[in-house]
């Protein structure tokens, strides 16, 4: 049988005649040299080890950095925290960063586990140089929530809890599929923040203050079952019984739960007014093919309109398809967006597969306007006579600007992922690059040649933060529009021993 | 340094029997040495341990992502990391195993960030006329394969399709041999249904 199944890899996993290319491995040992001539060639000076800017941009570096110190400086006058008002985004010339290390100690690093510190669970930037993080201890002790009000450089400990997981490698990414839980909810003024954890001290439990982290009250979740560890695509995060547990929380007082029913085929919805304190329960939703509101997104944009987005991985008919609620949840109805422009792509000669829209996430930046992103996925085959999917395609995009009731003819995007700031401020990555466009998508502008990120997030068109990494979070922060990042200071350190891939 | 071959592709050294026993050890030998000069900075002991790893580390970039040129971009960046943290490597330790996990590590950052590209089904070995049962069953492999959680993916692949023993996969995936054993398992009950197979032994 194993000979059998080796044969069956062999012939589904043939990469055919002359792979790599018999030039590859000159190449290759010619782009060290390179890198290694680049490396010699490259200034000193105190930058982040996993950025490396290009030989070719050195001098763009130097003349851009002078205008970025004076720029920062103007910043220090400004004492409101907050939404920074409009800046003009310099359009110079794309300064060039290698991309950033993604340490991966899931696979290379177990005998190090026990010199890590702390694992990182969530970052959420607030304002300019306000960021909240949650932080988990990778020794087993207490998870911690964080906050800084200078961009890193000094933090303070506002609450901590017991956790049982508190070592197991978790996601900080914001896909569509990752942990709907463990995030962070502030108030418009930063004096309330609630966190929604999956292992507080009652369980799944929801930590609250109101008075900017002196305080904090700790309320538990509404379930029949405490979560478990899920694993999927070498991630884990907290679920019961599969992906079961939804959260989604308008502010920092109205929020929803969604758990698994009392009823096999229902999914029951609660829903608080109080941050927590107290629960209501809403409804009974019916499971039905293709429709489960515990696999997928769920996203409120006022108490009573929301967006239901169902996991298109588990059913690929549901592609392009979103539901709706004008009742605070208790009832959804379907909506089916535009067709893609295109019904299928030419793989080969003569050979065609579909291709169809799976939204992989919606956001509304008021009642009104909100987007809709998708990933457009290829077809490879049949099964049952209906179209299977497993590539990847382009990036759509469709927009509102009525609550939901309407949504525009799908957009083709040159970036994803894409961090949307506003309705028309969006930044997102490409493979040259990061990009921007401050026209909802008409036209990008290339920023900076920025590697690999899972996440970004900004607070408003020049400052945001970005980081990769599992047990070991790597965060830049940026205050001019991604065009250069410094190394986001975390309220720990890392061992300079450690030795990941 | 001759006598080096890539014990972990194809499982069958061409030496056979005990001169390939003996090889082996002598290729053990030899690579520690070429490690050794690599470390100290020799591009061209370095060169030469990725060409004996080459085989093996290329058929798991293409099985890790169904693309020729991807595969081949996501090596070479695999070969350029490793070389700058060739230091982290453990005296005494294998270097392909070392390199393999690297390589693999690499397809998923690729995997990860490639949602603004077009994945190409790739090119069918037949070239004129396709059967379409077969290619539909070749397909439905990759994509139960492609499908599972990277660790199990890596698993399977490094064991059935590249041959590697399972202690060398337990290096390269930084767990133990049942952990291995366990994700092999696991990812062949997923399998199960594509490929058709009641019971598939796993050898230590």
């Amino acid at each position: 049988m194993a000979e059998r199944l080796k044969r069956n890899l062999a012939s589904a996993f043939d990469p055919g005649p002359d792979f790599p290319h018999r030039l590859w491995l000159s190449r290759t040992m010619a782009a060290l040299d390179l890198e290694d001539r680049a490396s010699r060639g490259r200034s000193g000076g105190v930058r982040p080890a996993w950025l490396t800017p290009a030989v070719a941009a050195l001098l763009a570096v130097a003349i851009v950095a002078t205008l970025v110190l004076v720029g920062r400086g103007l910043r220090s006058e400004q004492t409101t925290p907050g939404k920074v008002g409009p800046r003009s985004v310099a359009t110079s010339k794309p300064i060039r960063v290698d991309p950033p290390t993604v340490l991966d100690c899931r696979t290379q690093c177990p005998d190090e586990a026990g010199k890590l510190h702390e694992l990182p669970i969530a970052l959420t930037y607030f304002s300019p140089n306000a960021i909240w993080g949650i932080f988990n201890s990778r020794s087993g002790g207490p998870s911690t929530i964080y906050r800084t009000h200078d961009g890193g450089q000094h933090w303070q400990a506002q609450a901590n809890w017991s956790n049982p997981h508190s070592s197991t490698p978790s996601t900080t990414g914001d896909a569509a599929w990752s942990n709907p839980l463990e995030h962070m909810t502030v108030s418009a003024d930063g004096r309330e923040a609630l966190f929604v954890t999956s292992w507080g001290d009652l369980g799944a439990s929801i930590f609250y203050t109101k008075d900017g982290g002196a305080h904090w009250a700790s309320y538990g979740l509404p379930l029949m079952a405490q979560p478990t560890w899920l694993c999927h695509d070498n991630l884990c995060y907290p679920g019961v019984d599969d992906f079961g547990l939804q959260a989604f929380f308008l502010n920092t007082h109205e929020g929803w739960v969604v758990s698994k029913g009392s009823v096999a085929t229902t999914d029951d919805i609660f829903h608080t007014t109080d941050s927590g304190a107290h629960w209501s329960l809403l409804a009974n939703v019916p499971i039905r093919p293709g429709f489960d509101l515990r696999h997928g997104q769920i996203e409120f944009h006022s108490s009573s309109a929301g967006l239901f987005v169902p996991d298109y991985t588990n059913d690929s008919s549901v592609a392009r398809t979103v539901f709706s609620t004008v009742d605070g949840g208790a009832t959804w109805q379907p909506r089916t967006l535009g067709d893609l422009p295109v019904k299928r792509i030419e793989i080969k000669p003569n050979v065609y597969v579909p291709i169809e829209a799976a939204i992989v996430g919606v956001k509304f930046f008021n009642d009104r306007d909100g987007v809709i992103e998708t990933q457009s996925v290829t077809g490879c085959g049949t099964s049952g006579g209906q179209p299977t999917f497993c590539g990847y395609g382009p990036t759509y995009l469709y927009a509102t600007s009525d609550g939901g009731r309407n949504w525009s003819a799908p957009r083709l995007t040159v970036a994803a992922p894409i961090d949307l700031v506003d309705a028309k401020d969006w930044i997102g990555t490409t493979m040259s690059g990061l990009v921007r466009t401050s026209d909802g998508g008409q036209t990008w502008q290339e920023v900076s040649v920025f590697g690999h990120a899972e996440s970004f997030d900004f607070v408003d068109p020049l400052d945001g933060i970005a980081w990769s990494g599992y047990c070991v979070l790597h965060a830049v922060i940026t205050y001019d529009g991604g065009m250069h990042w410094n190394e986001l200071n975390l309220p720990y350190q890392q061992p300079p021993s450690l030795t990941c891939i | 340094m001759n006598t080096v071959r890539d014990t972990g592709a194809g499982g069958a050294s061409p030496l056979g029997g005990i001169a390939a026993h003996s090889g082996v050890r002598m290729a053990n030998l030899a690579e520690q040495e070429l490690v050794a000069h690599a470390k100290a900075g020799d591009r061209k002991a370095y060169e030469r341990l990725l060409e004996l790893s080459t085989r093996t580390a290329s058929r798991l970039a293409f099985a890790m992502l169904l693309d020729r040129s991807e595969a081949e971009d996501a090596l070479q960046d695999a070969a350029l990391r490793a070389w700058k943290r060739l230091s982290n490597l453990r005296p005494g330790s294998p270097f392909q195993p070392w390199f393999v996990a690297i390589v693999a590590n690499q397809c998923r950052e690729v995997r990860r960030g490639r949602w603004w590209q077009v994945v190409r089904v790739p090119e069918v070995t037949r070239a004129e006329t396709i059967d379409e049962a077969d290619w539909l069953e070749g397909e439905d492999l990759r994509r139960a394969v492609n499908q599972l959680p990277f660790d199990q993916r890596a698993a399977i692949l490094l064991h059935f399709h590249l041959d590697m023993p399972v202690d060398d996969v337990a290096i390269a995936l930084g767990i133990s041999t049942g952990g291995v054993k366990k994700r092999i398992n696991r990812a062949l009950k997923r399998l199960r249904p594509a490929m058709a197979l009641s019971e598939v032994k796993v050898n230590g």
